[in-house]
């Protein structure tokens, strides 16, 4: 678990962690891609918890985060906040999560990005916006129904590239 | 490459326990947001970091201007010569109507200077495109694609062709932040085109919705009634017009009022924005 990442590990690592900050950035403004968009970030920092604990740090994703922050104009921190918390949640349970059968990790990530979406539902309260309850609950399924997907890609190119090494 | 992948937290130690960490990260994020929220201390260090930001920013245009500009070649050359045509017809009128407010300007001109002799002539506009990745949640945050380079600073006053968009918060080499007035932190000092009652419109979050504050029970409004800048506070300029009034209630037992006004600027679809200086610069 402590090993250190092979190279193309790590790139792999980077490239989808920048993908997924700039698919944030990419948020459409309205309609219902709006609503039904993604929290890539999240969901591809999970996949790296889960395959190797060590690589995303809170530390990681209170960078990561803060970069959201800024470049979505939003209160610094916000993102940030929500990562951290998910990022622990993920860490502790990862042992077990990560050989339960897909739809029961589908379903523990769910949780964990409900809570996520409450977290920013509050914040968004005290920041005085008029944020709908309902909003998260989209948010939180389309990223559970993307999760198995995302989870394949990675995996698939995770594979690909080691062999390709060997 | 040994070690690479356990020196990646400069803060901790490895043998601090998750839940400690999670608390003092907690902790510290929940204080950076409070003093961003409520101080805007780290507006100026927004601003530093956010260089980093620029070329990105620049990175994810490319995309958007590609198809813009593919757009622009496919346009058909009937339609070109068709909308060329409009476009002269439209010069010459606008520059009759131009004449006319120059006119205008010149009478009015002569009398603010008798009235305040401290007003500002409103100086050259500056006219940003919105970029079309603006992510803001919200939406009440955009941003532009004009920066310190191109003479924008913080203060500006943001203005569509309809009305009062709304400020530069936050400005980067070549991007700008602009806080929309509907934003829930922006507060806008306006009066009564029809009585000048004077008023603070604060926004809450909707493009199609913000609140008149302050204004008596007793105060002479209508629906209908049209709110001007007032040029109060000098970051505006005086006597543009921000929204109308749409809704008036009236308990009886409060202070105030409850005003709900529309915004004239379109602020859910801006394309353009002008920039300005109000009459004082800060």
């Amino acid at each position: 678990m402590n090993t250190p990442l092979k190279r193309h590990h790590q790139g792999l690592m980077w490239a989808s962690l920048l993908t997924a900050l700039m698919l944030e950035f990419w948020h459409p403004l309205d309609g219902l891609a709006a609503r039904l968009w993604p929290q890539w970030l999240m969901l591809v920092m999970a996949y790296w918890i889960m395959e190797r604990s060590r690589c995303v740090s809170m530390f990681r994703g209170v960078l990561f985060g803060l970069l959201l922050d800024l470049g979505r104009g939003v209160v610094l921190g916000q993102h940030a906040l929500l990562l951290v918390v998910g990022i622990y949640l993920l860490q502790q349970t990862r042992l077990r999560v990560r050989f339960y059968p897909m739809w029961q990790q589908t379903a523990a990530l769910s949780g964990i990005l409900l809570l996520q979406q409450a977290l920013q539902w509050g914040l968004y309260r005290w920041l005085g916006y008029p944020a709908q309850w309902q909003d998260g609950l989209w948010t939180a399924a389309s990223s559970a129904m993307l999760w198995p997907w995302l989870f394949l890609l990675l995996d698939r190119l995770n594979m690909w590239l080691r062999r390709s090494e060997n | 490459m040994a070690g690479r992948g356990t020196d990646h937290n400069p803060l901790f130690m490895d043998q601090v326990p998750g839940s400690l960490r999670l608390t003092v990260w907690v902790l510290l994020l929940v204080a950076l947001m409070v003093l961003d929220h409520r101080h805007h201390w780290l507006l100026q260090g927004r601003a530093l970091t956010g260089r980093v930001l620029d070329p990105v920013f620049s990175l994810l245009e490319l995309p958007d201007q590609a198809g813009r500009q593919l757009a622009t070649w496919l346009v058909e050359q009937q339609s070109l010569v068709a909308r060329k045509q409009q476009l002269e017809r439209d010069n010459v009128r606008l520059r009759v109507q131009l004449r006319q407010w120059q006119a205008l300007l010149n009478d009015q001109q002569q009398i603010q200077a008798l009235l305040q002799p401290m007003v500002r002539a409103s100086g050259q506009l500056q006219v940003a495109r919105v970029v079309a990745l603006n992510s803001h949640p919200f939406g009440t945050r955009v941003l532009i694609n004009r920066g310190k380079a191109e003479g924008v600073e913080t203060g500006m006053a943001a203005l569509d062709s309809q009305g009062v968009a709304g400020q530069v918060i936050t400005v980067l080499p070549h991007h700008a932040w602009v806080m929309l007035i509907s934003d829930p932190d922006h507060a806008l000092p306006v009066q009564l085109r029809r009585t000048g009652v004077r008023s603070i419109v604060v926004g809450r979050g909707r493009a199609d919705e913000l609140e008149a504050m302050n204004l008596p029970l007793s105060a002479d409004i209508q629906v209908g009634d049209m709110l001007e800048t007032s040029g109060i506070g000098g970051r505006f300029p005086p006597h543009y017009p921000v929204a109308v009034v749409t809704h008036v209630q009236r308990v009886p037992g409060e202070r105030f009022a409850h005003v709900r006004v529309r915004p004239l600027a379109e602020l859910d679809r801006l394309q353009f924005l002008a920039l300005s200086w109000g009459p004082e610069p800060s």
